[in-house]
């Protein structure tokens, strides 16, 4: 808008202030995804560490069979073990069945781990973090000496 | 009305009025303390984000760097838990036979670094003899011989722990 004067007009300063505007919104928007795949970044890596320590026990258990088949094991937002509660933030379902008769003494072991409140700005109420098959040995069938 | 008309703040002043002009070092100040503020706090929140992100890799590299050490020495009698004799905080200790001659590794926290030290088996370990494995400000260990499981928590200021459980299967 050139008018043979120097300086802005009126009209260009609300355009460069509006360009901010939705470069402020788009640049906010970016930190905020950024920060939440940061926060699931860390929940995988802990989500993986407490799975598999649901599976060392399972692995040392004499008779894991005993179990009942279908279980959950509840986390507050610091990972630790706790009962369901209002803190209660990450959750280990745990699905475990006995192989066919010509695979005896083997179960197979479902974990699913998730996360039971929306990240920011998210609406699914349960994300899935992580999620692993595994077989363990029965040890009631194998005893110390098979 | 007149009045206001003939206000000088509204009347045409080679050909723009006061209040445009006024108006124009409006946004500008408004365009000028945007930019800079928008600048400072994305700064700010990269460098949040990024110490974040290098905290928690931190914390990944301590953690399977124990876990890795304790699979790849599942010998019978080749690992032990025992307090490291500076801080006389528990360590990660491994025996190994090289050539004819006993070696110990040891994994142990030392002025905020989980530390590997590769050192004959009676002989003590000591950071100058040290490498850095990772950045962390806390390393528990603790051995259940009972169960034969390791439990490592390892932790860095502001981020959560990362507790991790390796069973020793060899006896």
């Amino acid at each position: 808008m050139k008018s043979g004067k120097k300086g802005f007009t009126l009209i260009e300063m609300i355009i460069a202030v509006g360009i901010l505007a939705v470069l402020a919104v788009g640049i906010i928007r970016l930190f905020i995804a950024s920060e939440v795949r940061h926060e699931k970044a860390v929940d995988l890596d802990l989500a993986v560490l407490n799975t598999n320590a649901v599976i060392e026990e399972f692995q040392n258990l004499n008779n894991p069979s005993e179990f009942a088949s279908r279980f959950t094991i509840y986390f507050n937002d610091d990972w630790e073990r706790s009962n369901k509660d209002a803190n209660t933030l990450y959750a280990i379902y745990g699905d475990m069945v006995k192989l066919s008769d010509d695979q005896e003494g083997l179960l197979h072991l479902d974990l699913r781990t998730v996360r039971l409140k929306p990240y920011p700005f998210e609406k699914n109420e349960e994300y899935e973090i992580y999620k692993i098959s595994v077989i363990v040995e029965d040890m009631s069938y194998w005893g110390e000496d098979k | 009305m007149k009045e206001v008309l003939n206000n000088s703040i509204l009347k045409p002043k080679n050909g723009r009025a006061m209040i445009e002009t006024l108006s124009v070092m409006l946004l500008l100040i408004l365009l000028g303390t945007g930019c800079f503020s928008l600048s400072l706090s994305s700064f700010g929140a990269y460098k949040r984000l990024n110490d974040a992100r290098e905290k928690s890799t931190e914390l990944r590299i301590a953690s399977s760097f124990i876990v890795t050490k304790i699979r790849q020495n599942d010998v019978a009698g080749s690992i032990d838990v025992k307090p490291e004799p500076i801080t006389g905080k528990n360590a990660l200790v491994i025996y190994e036979h090289i050539d004819g001659e006993s070696y110990a590794t040891w994994i142990y926290y030392s002025a905020g670094y989980l530390m590997e030290a590769l050192v004959l088996e009676h002989e003590e370990p000591s950071p100058d003899v040290s490498q850095q494995i990772a950045k962390v400000d806390d390393f528990n260990i603790e051995y259940d011989r009972d169960v034969q499981r390791i439990s490592t928590s390892i932790s860095i200021d502001g981020l959560r722990p990362y507790n991790s459980t390796a069973t020793v299967r060899s006896k």
